[in-house]
């Protein structure tokens, strides 16, 4: 009569010291796909080089459109004003950098476009991989990723029980790990272990009958269940709490997608998970096609008006008119913009705008004399900046000013300059047409955005007054101001989303200008710093 | 290079350094893989995942326990998620439980029919009766890491006990009339 042994000991007692060696193929497969990994991991810092590559076009043809600009103007003479035919022909060009800065902003779709691409091209890939008998391995090949993020969750899920086992069971790893005790075993663990693959290896190719009772065992599970996958809702149901969670995130998540590539990168993790669940190619390729034209959907675009307050000032301490006021106390003044801007968004979180506004910008230099040459005309002109005009009450008359710390003013009777005593206030038009990029931090029902970008500013008007306590007298021009100019802009934007397609912005904007002036004096560096609010509509 | 120093290379995607790891370790998560799987394929492919997962986790491995221990944790995980991916563990709700215990008679069986008739275990069975006698959690543990219940994990371990005894005895006879 034989000893009778409980079935658990014999098991842990086989099992004690079971190792196994994989096959050397297995390393191979495994170091291909850690390249492949790797491969798609650098894909990402090209797409966003190619962002670095389009802003750093857009300076180039700033630069180069504001250089040839620059020498235009100064190849003028210094009446430019009275020469306006010869400038409207020079806007030509920067319309061009504009059209380009466009194309370029729209260009950076391709990288996703290839990578969507490519995510398409692993699908038929693993398609043929399936059809194989040998090799049908379509969870693993095609669901690599999705199992691996799945593992962060399984982790962190059973964090807690793990920790648990290694203080409960010390008796799993002894089990697992314990090689010392290999030579008293009964059974050496290699030669177990090679003789355990070289039989499920043998028996597998012999016979043939694990793989391909597997196949068709899986197939009848397909045709068993397409009926049944077909509706949505049963994935959910199969899975565990953590996976609906993650499954409904993917999808809801998918819905909101306006990225092409990221809706198809959502859409080929959900088509990973239907397809363990055995569900075939095709149907999961029409699931995605369903979520796309779901994503089809989704507003694009968004038109956006706005009016802002515009703060004028300068960075530096010089004066745009001449040496003698870069001392001067100079005021920066509020004034108002207001326009609409067209938004495209690239995805869920790009956004291309661009549109047109008007600017209207003041700045003084106070502390200046204001006095009038008669019968002196332009001639003495002593501002190369300025074109003054004749007027006043007298035919022969032409106002003037002149810095308050001028030695020259200082003699003069104090009375007088202190009755005089004004300011030149330079007021600016300008028509904005800014091309700026937007980023969403945060897309709730506040959200949060950074914007960066460009804008063209066309001079429309450009007037010079003195202002005393009771006068305000039109005196002329400034000539040095460029016809067409350009600011680099960064700006926070707040929303408030009240409805599907409304919402409010509140963006105050950074503009620093970097060809305002031709001919300024000192470190003259103007800036506009504007909180623009409005409402936007999105379609 | 200490163990230490390779965690350090692989964090840096040192390609030697993983190459060095799986190496060092393959045949002890590779058992891992096979216990709990089908076949050998199947289980060849859980070894890849877990090591694909083990390589881009690896940095976040902080020098705090054993590293085995943390790699066969990510093993046993992959193997386990294949499982709740195909959703087979909700499916069934077996609460008729067997606790008698069940004895075959002490015979030298090869390791690789053990291993066979084990992976040959419906996968429900299988994974119970890995984790309850072979790695040792408790039913409450193996309910809670594979979403059953209790009784659900008791009845599968009885089951598994029960199928792999036929199978034993079925051996036994095999070889019994062989030797005749």
């Amino acid at each position: 009569m034989k000893h009778k042994k409980n079935i658990e000991r014999l098991f842990q007692e086989a099992f004690k010291d079971f190792e196994a060696t994989p096959t050397p193929v297995a390393w191979d497969k495994l170091q291909e796909k850690l390249t492949k990994k790797e491969r798609q991991k650098r894909k990402v810092i090209p797409l966003w080089m190619r962002f670095a590559g389009v802003a750093a076009l857009l300076l180039l043809f700033f630069t180069l459109g504001n250089s040839w600009l620059n020498t235009r103007r100064n190849s003028i003479p210094t009446d430019v004003v009275t020469s306006p035919s010869e400038e409207t022909s020079s806007p030509a060009s920067p319309k061009t950098t504009l059209q380009e800065k466009n194309t370029d902003a729209l260009n950076t779709v391709t990288p996703d476009k290839e990578s969507a691409a490519s995510t398409k091209e692993s699908i038929p890939h693993k398609n043929e991989e399936e059809n194989n008998p040998v090799f049908a391995k379509p969870e693993n090949t095609i669901a690599n990723e999705a199992v691996v993020s799945n593992n962060v969750i399984v982790n962190k899920a059973e964090a807690s029980t793990d920790s648990q086992n290694q203080n409960l069971k010390p008796s799993q790893n002894t089990t697992l790990s314990n090689k010392n005790s290999a030579t008293n075993s009964p059974l050496h663990p290699d030669t177990i272990s090679k003789d355990a693959i070289a039989h499920q290896v043998s028996s597998d190719s012999k016979t043939q009958i694990v793989p391909s009772h597997n196949d068709t065992e899986r197939g009848t599970k397909d045709t068993g269940h397409l009926p049944v996958y077909s509706q949505e809702t049963l994935p959910l149901i199969q899975l565990t709490a953590e996976d609906k969670m993650r499954l409904y995130t993917a999808l809801s998540s998918a819905k909101v997608e306006t990225d092409k590539a990221s809706v198809e990168k959502a859409l080929a993790d959900i088509l990973l998970e239907m397809n363990k669940n055995e569900l075939t190619i095709e149907e999961a390729i029409a699931k995605a096609n369903d979520t796309l034209e779901k994503e089809k959907e989704v507003n694009r675009w968004q038109v956006y008006a706005n009016i802002a307050p515009v703060y004028y000032n300068t960075l530096g301490n010089g004066s745009h008119i001449h040496d003698q006021f870069i001392h001067n106390p100079k005021k920066g003044e509020v004034n108002t913009s207001y326009g609409v801007n067209v938004g495209y968004a690239l995805n869920n979180k790009i956004t291309v705008r661009t549109g047109v506004s008007s600017l209207n910008l003041s700045y003084g230099t106070t502390h200046v004399i204001l006095y009038e040459n008669v019968g002196i005309p332009n001639a003495i002109n002593q501002f190369r900046n300025l074109n003054l005009v004749s007027g006043g009450n007298a035919e022969n008359s032409f106002p003037n000013v002149m810095s308050g710390d001028n030695l020259f003013s200082q003699q003069m009777v104090p009375a007088l300059a202190e009755e005089n005593m004004g300011t030149i206030n330079q007021e600016i038009n300008y028509i904005e047409v800014p091309v700026e990029l937007q980023y969403n931090l945060i897309d709730k029902k506040f959200n949060l955005q950074l914007s960066g970008g460009f804008s063209t500013f066309f001079l429309s008007n450009n007037e010079i007054y003195t202002e005393t306590e009771n006068r305000r007298n039109y005196i002329g021009k400034a000539n040095n101001i460029n016809d067409i100019s350009f600011s680099t802009n960064i700006g926070i934007g707040f929303g408030y989303t009240f409805s599907n397609a409304f919402r409010f912005n509140l963006e105050p904007t950074f503009k620093y200008q970097l060809n305002a002036y031709n001919n300024t004096s000192g470190n003259f560096k103007p800036y506009i710093i504007g909180v623009y609010t409005g409402l936007s509509y999105k379609f | 290079m200490s163990l230490h120093q390779l965690i350090q290379k692989c964090k840096k995607n040192d390609t030697k350094a993983q190459s060095d790891l799986y190496k060092l370790f393959s045949s002890k998560l590779f058992s891992i893989c096979l216990k709990y799987s089908r076949n050998y394929a199947e289980a060849e492919d859980n070894l890849q995942e877990a090591f694909l997962t083990i390589f881009e986790k690896i940095a976040q491995f902080k020098d705090k326990g054993s590293f085995e221990g943390w790699m066969k944790r990510i093993t046993l995980n992959t193997v386990l998620q294949r499982y709740r991916e195909k959703g087979v563990i909700n499916l069934v709700n077996e609460n008729s439980v067997e606790e008698a215990e069940v004895t075959v008679d002490e015979d030298e069986i090869p390791l690789d029919y053990l291993l066979k008739i084990v992976q040959q275990l419906p996968d429900r069975y299988r994974l119970v009766f890995n984790l309850y006698v072979l790695d040792g959690f408790s039913h409450k543990e193996i309910a809670n890491m594979i979403n059953i219940s209790v009784g659900t994990s008791k009845s599968n371990l009885s089951r598994a006990k029960q199928l792999l005894k036929e199978q034993i005895e079925a051996y036994k006879l095999r070889t019994h009339t062989q030797s005749l």
